[in-house]
This record gives C-alpha cells, structure tokens and sequence, in this order.
C-alpha cells in the first residue's frame, strides 16, 4: 500500500486551481484511480473533490 | 506397487562416498539392499546393480581387504553369524561383496540375505545391530532438513499416528521407498514439482537440481537453481504467491486424476472439484506437500497473502465463466473433464456429472456446505469486494441486475452519509466517485444488451 500510494502521488500532480481542462490529464487520473483504487481512501479531500469532478463531467458528457 | 530396478539405483546414487565415514557408507549400501526384498534379480537387473554399487564405491571384498590391510589395518576373521551379531564392517562389505560377483552367486545370495524379514534376515540384523553398538549414524538429522523427509515426518505424526520421536526413527532407519509406501507424498511432492518447472520454464537441468533439493537436500552443486527461480519470477513480473498457488492447485489436479475411484464411493464431492471450488481449508491441506519446498528455495510463506491470491483466483473464476446462479455451476459442472481436465478418462464419474440433477442435488449441496460456498454468497462476496475497489475490469464482467445493486447500495451509501453531516468529506467524495464509476460501466452494460436486443430483433 505505501508503495501504492507513493506511486500515485508522483504521478498525479492535480492542481485544484488548474482544473481538469488537461483531458490527458484525466484520462491518467481514471487510469490511476483504477489501479489503484485504494488511493480513494488516503487522499486528502482537496484532490478527492477535483478527482470527483472529472468522473462528474465525465458522466454528464456520457 | 512393483519394485524397479531404477528406483535402487536411484536410491544408491544418492550415497557421496567422500561425503560418509566408511561405517556410514555401508549401512546407508545395506539400508537400500533391504528393501530390494522379493525383487526378482535378472542378469540384466544384476548388471545395472553391480555397476551402479562399483561407481559409488562398493568394493569386493578381496579388493576392500588388500586395502585396508594396506593402510595398516587389521581384517578380523569372524563367522558371517559373528559378524551379524556385532555389526563389523568386514560383514557388510561381504553382503555387497555378494552382489558384485556373478549373476548366479548374486541372485542365490540377495534372497538368501534378507530372508528372514526385519526380526532375522541377515542384512536387516547386521543393520540393527551396528546402530546399537556404534549409534545411529551421523548425517541422519540433516535428512529431517529436507523438504521430502520433513513432509513424511508431519504426515507420519499427523495421519499415521506416530509420535515424534517415532516418526524420527523411521526417518532416520528407513530409505525414501519404504517410508513413501506409508505417508504417500511422492506423488503430490512430484506434481508440485512439475508445475514449478512448467510455470517458471526451469530447463531440464534446473528441473534436475530442484529435485535434488527437494529428495536429498540443497549441496553446493545444486543450490545455484535457487538463485535461477527467484530470477525467473522476477523476469515473469509474477510474485512468489501466485507461483505457490498455482503449485497448490496442481496438487489438487493429481490427487483428482489419481483418486477418481473416490469420487462415486464417498459423500466428498466437492474435492473432485477445481480448486476455486473445495475452498480455502481444503486447498491449503495440499501446503503440506508444497511449504517444505518453497521454503528450502529461500521463501517465506504467508497463509494471509496466500488465502488473499485463492480468492482472487475464485474471483476470477466465477466471472470469467459468468457463474452467477447455482444453475449456471449446474451447466457447466455437468460439462465434465470439457469443464475440469482433471477428470479427463474418468468415466463413470463423468457419466454421473453430465446428469445435471445429480450435480444439481448431490455436489452442489456439498460444494456449498464443505466447498467455497453457495453461488450467492460467493457473487456476494465479490460484490463487496468490487464495490470498494470498483476496477473498470471487474465491473463489466457483472450482470446488470448486479450493477444495479451496487449502485443503489453506494447511493444510499451516500444519502447516509449526506444525513449523518458528511457532504463533501473525504469518505464522501470517495464514495461519489465510486458510485460514477459504476453508474458509467452501467451505461456501458445497458448499451451493450440493447444493441444485442436490437440485433436478435
């Protein structure tokens, strides 16, 4: 798990200011929260919430 | 079980005389020549044996004497019965002196030597009687240390009733053979085996050194096929558990294979089922055989990690073959060896499984009773598990009315934590994003069956 989540952490550089307007960006985001799904209980809120709003426009858009 | 001439050779190469004392050598020779009792001796048979005795060391007894007298010592000149009853070594080296003689004078004298049995045969006395005086001899407690030894030592205490000290002492007296006619682990230890190789593509002189680990111990020539395996499971990317498992259940599939008359005349079923079938207890009694092994290569094993990979392994099974309904087992259990392979040749018992109402009242009940459960505590039990970790993969391999389930389990999952004051904290946002992960594989799915629908019409 710690090796988990050190992974994630280096690659996903979510800057809540930027936003999700990189859609590379987002697909890494799906890609990492699916391998590893265990992140979703360790991250802290603020990327939780801009995480949310990728799957949240994502469903919109579906 | 016929005795074959290849299995004494094979026990007799395994003595290193520059390894041994020369007291340690024979009765090691002897031990091997006792349980060639009721084999019958052919001219061919003899040559193999009297060559294989001549390249470990054994020596005529006419060539043995001029040597020792050589170095200084003195051969005594006892009666055979004298030298039975004190255990001397000029007594051995004259039983095996029998053997590397002709055809004739070898075969009259092997069951001349032994008959009698374990109370009076001469070889057998002589053996007995050279342990009482001289001790037990020295490289015995290192046999406990090998993989093969330490699995007939647990089962001796453990299904044949004996206490340590005893399971030692037939360790310790007997050869592989004999104690293998009592603990039967050979044949479990040697699929073990064969899976190891086969899944790690180990080449036939790694499959060589690992057997030689596994029935006479690690030495310094074959220790190096150590190194090689954990190489070869780093270079697979796979992990150590996976090749354990995978060890475990072709276990499984021999005993399945060599056991079929067990199948009709006894009210376990369900053990001549797939190992993602017999459930945890009974798949990890097969570490028995397995532990030893793994654990001579240098590996620690953790039954936690390994119960862990089992049941990612029944996860697998029952949604790669859409098991969702104890109906669906029905149909493909009543497929026979075209569902399990193990059961390939086994015809009766394939006859019984292809009538589905058996499986249906029969091996169904006995699977959900001693097995891994019923078919909708199993899916329940993958449901939890993908609802929390929600993998792309798992979800589209659910049905809809699965998916469904999840989804207003995680909304009302949300509407609960929204009343408890938890809107927009972390267990919040995680569920959230759980719940449009599945609404999004749903979509997926609903599509899926319309377009299928829409086609079929």
């Amino acid at each position: 798990m710690g090796e988990n989540e050190k992974k994630f952490r280096e690659e996903i550089q979510i800057d809540p200011r930027k936003g999700y307007e990189k859609v590379m960006q987002k697909q890494k985001v799906f890609e990492l929260v699916n391998n590893y799904p265990e992140i979703l209980d360790i991250l802290p809120v603020e990327k939780l919430r801009v995480i949310e709003s990728f799957y949240a426009e994502n469903i919109k858009k579906s | 079980m016929g005795k074959n001439i290849n299995d004494f050779v094979s026990e007799l190469k395994k003595i290193k005389k520059d390894k041994l004392d020369e007291r340690t050598f024979y009765v090691k020779v002897l031990r091997v020549i006792k349980t060639m009792d009721g084999f019958h001796l052919t001219p061919e048979n003899f040559e193999i044996l009297k060559s294989t005795l001549l390249e470990i060391g054994c020596q005529t007894f006419a060539d043995w004497k001029k040597e020792t007298e050589k170095r200084g010592e003195k051969v005594s000149t006892r009666t055979i019965g004298e030298g039975i009853e004190l255990g001397t070594i000029e007594t051995a080296v004259s039983f095996v002196s029998q053997l590397l003689s002709t055809y004739e004078n070898a075969s009259f004298s092997l069951p001349y030597m032994l008959d009698g049995g374990e109370e009076y045969g001469w070889v057998q006395s002589w053996i007995r009687n050279n342990e009482k005086y001289y001790g037990p001899v020295q490289d015995d407690q290192d046999k406990l240390q090998i993989p093969y030894y330490k699995v007939a030592k647990h089962a001796l205490m453990n299904w044949n009733g004996l206490t340590e000290e005893e399971a030692e002492k037939v360790i310790r007296e007997q050869t592989l053979l004999e104690i293998d006619n009592q603990v039967w682990a050979k044949g479990s230890m040697d699929s073990a085996l064969r899976s190891i190789v086969s899944s790690l593509k180990l080449t036939e002189k790694e499959e060589a050194m690992l057997n030689e680990i596994t029935y006479t111990g690690i030495t310094d020539e074959n220790k190096e096929v150590i190194n090689t395996i954990k190489q070869k499971i780093i270079a697979q990317g796979t992990s150590i558990n996976t090749v354990i498992i995978d060890t475990l259940f072709a276990v499984h599939d021999g005993w399945v294979e060599s056991n079929g008359k067990k199948f009709l005349a006894r009210e376990k079923k369900h053990q001549h089922m797939p190992s993602e079938l017999i459930g945890w207890n009974e798949a990890k009694a097969d570490l028995l055989f397995i532990k030893p092994i793994f654990e001579a290569l240098g590996y620690e094993i953790s039954e936690e990690e390994l119960e862990k990979e089992y049941y990612r392994r029944v996860k697998e099974f029952f949604l790669n073959r859409r098991v969702e309904k104890e109906e669906d087992l029905v149909n493909l259990i009543s497929r026979g060896e075209e569902f399990y392979p193990a059961l390939r040749g086994q015809t009766e018992n394939i006859r019984y499984l292809k009538n589905k109402e058996n499986v249906r009242t029969v091996v169904l009940p006995q699977i959900a009773e001693k097995g891994i459960g019923t078919v909708s505590d199993v899916r329940r039990k993958i449901l939890d598990e993908i609802k929390i970790t929600v993998r792309d993969e798992d979800l589209i391999r659910l049905s809809e009315a699965e998916l469904t389930t999840i989804e207003e389990e995680l909304s009302s999952e949300l509407d609960a934590l929204e009343s408890e004051g938890e809107y927009g904290s972390k267990k919040y946002l995680a569920t959230k994003i759980r719940l449009y992960k599945v609404i999004n594989i749903g979509e997926i799915v609903r599509k899926r069956i319309k377009a299928n629908n829409s086609e079929e019409e």
